[in-house]
């Protein structure tokens, strides 16, 4: 199954996504995000039906940054 | 010694607060929200958890919207120069703390004193609605006065707040912890609450709930996001929270909020009963100057307001400190209380007792008072 790091604006976000990914029992940890440049960043790791996770944190007010493939 | 001086900082801390400070010390001194390493991660989870507990705790909308400060004053000071702009108009009350005063002394807003009735709530809410004008953006003002206890009708104003379209605004240092408040059910839009007091937690960490935006920033600083970006960014909670926030404190703050929900759920039953006894006491005694009517339960928190005559309040706090027993002396930076009660020229001696004081310790205060000349 494709997994997925979820770009989030702050760690309280990150955090926020994550829980919200458990309660609908998916898999979800929270790390920083590994890039060149930028600054700090957090996503959140999961796997799982994309579009399922957007709404999922979509209705739990996430904001996502950026998704990309892990 | 007797502390009768938990309206400033609860004396005793019941062991779990104690244990949850030494933990975070122990195990994860780390800045949450800035490594990736696994301490600052696992700190960042414990932080988050906090900020949940606090958020259900008093009735807010999430964790997003917990926002830690330095201290009450600090988070008093992001709302109301955060919120208001020039030309705005806000409603105090006349119990005010100078954490509220003041910061309305530096912006160029036009401020309105309610009068608090000190046994009618209804009146208060009168006061308060007939000062709102067509460019009132705010009411703020104390859950409860640090001098002479007079809770005010929250839910109250906050229904005029709501039916005004007016922001509301909560001091909440001397309430929280000890009566519930719950921001939803009360239109509560700001609550700013002490940790070191009600919920027994250590100082040096204020809270900030925020359920609409406050606006603009105080500090400004590094906070974990968007690093690249030279501008503070608009995301909740880390707008406000520029530098290093107070792990150990906020763990505390945690663990107090589970033992004032648990074992010390009765505390406001239980201080109360400790300064109606004294007060029934202090008014059959002719040395004793009250300030306030008998005071009547939900309408006082447990604090208590008085003088030996003849003697200065300063005089007679260190008289007792020297039997002893702790209290507050002086005007308790709220010199519009003062002003309120008359006694603005020496202040008053103030008897405040917490979850872990007992009717033999009050029982002993009276005693040293009737002989004191």
């Amino acid at each position: 199954m494709q997994k997925y790091m979820i770009i989030t604006p702050s760690v309280t976000y990150a955090l926020k996504g994550r829980d919200a990914l458990r309660r609908r029992g998916l898999k979800a940890a929270v790390e920083r995000r590994n890039k060149k440049s930028g600054g700090c960043g957090y996503g959140i790791v999961t796997n799982g039906d994309i579009k399922n996770i957007e709404k999922i944190l979509n209705d739990s007010a996430v904001r996502i940054i950026e998704i990309i493939d892990y | 010694m007797i502390n009768f001086d938990n309206a400033a900082t609860t004396g005793k801390k019941p062991q779990s607060v104690i244990n949850a400070v030494n933990n975070a010390l122990y195990r994860f001194s780390a800045n949450p929200g800035r490594g990736g390493h696994n301490l600052s991660v696992f700190a960042a989870g414990a932080v988050y958890s906090a900020r949940e507990k606090i958020s259900r705790y008093f009735g807010a909308s999430g964790a997003d919207n917990v926002i830690f400060t330095s201290n009450c004053t600090a988070a008093v000071n992001y709302v109301l120069k955060g919120f208001l702009k020039p030309g705005d108009h806000i409603i105090i009350s006349d119990l005010e703390h100078n954490a509220v005063v003041r910061p309305l002394q530096k912006i160029d807003v036009g401020v309105s004193v309610a009068k608090v009735d000190l046994l009618s709530d209804d009146k208060t809410v009168e006061n308060f609605e007939t000062l709102i004008k067509e460019n009132t953006k705010m009411i703020f003002c104390t859950a409860a006065s640090n001098v002479c206890g007079r809770a005010l009708p929250i839910k109250k104003i906050g229904d005029i707040c709501k039916k005004r379209n007016i922001a509301f605004g909560v001091d909440a240092a001397q309430m929280a912890g000890v009566r519930p408040i719950n921001m939803r059910d009360m239109g509560i839009d700001f609550l700013c609450v002490a940790p070191h007091k009600g919920l027994y937690a250590p100082m040096g960490l204020g809270i900030l709930i925020a359920q609409r935006d406050i606006g603009n920033t105080l500090i400004e600083g590094g906070t974990g996001t968007n690093s690249i970006s030279l501008y503070q960014p608009d995301i909740m909670p880390e707008r406000y929270e520029s530098g290093t926030i107070n792990v150990p404190a906020i763990m505390g703050a945690a663990a107090g909020i589970d033992f004032v929900s648990g074992r010390a759920r009765d505390a406001y039953n239980k201080e109360f009963e400790m300064v109606a006894r004294l007060y029934d006491s202090l008014d059959k005694m002719s040395n004793i100057t009250l300030y306030t009517p008998k005071i009547v339960k939900n309408l006082y928190m447990p604090v208590l307001s008085f003088n030996v005559k003849g003697k200065t309040s300063e005089q007679t706090a260190a008289y007792l400190n020297s039997k002893g027993i702790a209290v507050r002396a002086g005007l308790h930076c709220a010199p519009y209380a003062h002003k309120k009660l008359k006694t603005i020229d020496g202040g008053t001696v103030r008897v405040s007792p917490s979850y872990y004081s007992t009717l033999s310790e009050i029982a002993y205060l009276i005693k040293i008072l009737k002989v004191y000349k």
